[in-house]
């Protein structure tokens, strides 16, 4: 992804497509430290529960390595959120750290002022630098 | 600001074991947005209890438990690793 243009920190201009899943397979911009694979995971967990998830942090940041945690932002109830640890992708998991961490949007919204993707059902991701170096 | 020498015996990014000067156990140092966290999560149990909503309870109840459940997990390994007595009685 080296051609990939630099992010302005706005929401990208997306074209309609017919399904959120869709739309992250043929995005060509750079979504932080995700792969496709992940993209697409975290995109059908969205379409599936109706929910909105923010990845945040190194992964968001494009600064990810390979035993970076994965931070999740993410709304819903608490069963939602519990689905989402089982099926949004995680990190390395190892007897201190499940690999993950996951915020509840309801109690602690999104912070637009730091690096974000964020993952809507139907919609392409928005990617949010934040200002952040 | 003050600037105090500290003893380390874990370097985990997410929660580092340390003992403050003049402490007999060391601690656990959590940032800022994880003890944040932890009180959203320990406040949505409260709201799930007087909403009586037991389903989304159990799973909230869980959430917060495997949460702490990793800081006490890094906590009794570097203790174990520098062969430190656990201030508490170690469940089995």
């Amino acid at each position: 992804m080296a051609n990939v243009p630099p992010l302005a920190g706005v929401r990208e201009a997306a074209p309609t497509y017919a399904s959120g899943e869709a739309q992250v397979s043929n995005a060509r911009w750079q979504l932080g430290s995700l792969t496709p694979e992940q993209a697409q995971r975290i995109q059908a967990f969205v379409d599936k529960y109706g929910v909105e998830v923010s990845v945040v942090g190194s992964r968001a940041r494009g600064t990810a390595r390979p035993l970076s945690d994965f931070d999740y932002v993410i709304g819903g109830n608490a069963k939602v959120r519990a689905s989402a640890t089982y099926y949004l992708p995680k990190g390395v998991r190892t007897e201190t750290s499940p690999g993950y961490d996951l915020i509840n949007a309801n109690k602690d919204p999104l912070r637009t002022n730091e690096a974000y993707i964020t993952f809507r059902p139907g919609q392409a991701p928005e990617v949010g630098t934040g200002g952040a170096k | 600001m003050k600037r105090v020498e500290i003893e380390m015996f874990s370097e985990s990014v997410n929660c580092p074991v340390v003992r403050m000067p003049e402490r007999m156990y060391p601690g656990v140092v959590l940032q800022g947005d994880s003890l944040a966290i932890l009180r959203g999560m320990a406040e949505e149990v409260i709201e799930l209890c007087q909403a009586g909503d037991r389903e989304n309870l159990a799973a909230a109840a869980e959430m917060l438990r495997e949460k702490l459940a990793g800081y006490v997990s890094a906590y009794e390994q570097a203790m174990e690793e520098h062969g430190l007595e656990l201030p508490y009685s170690k469940r089995k």
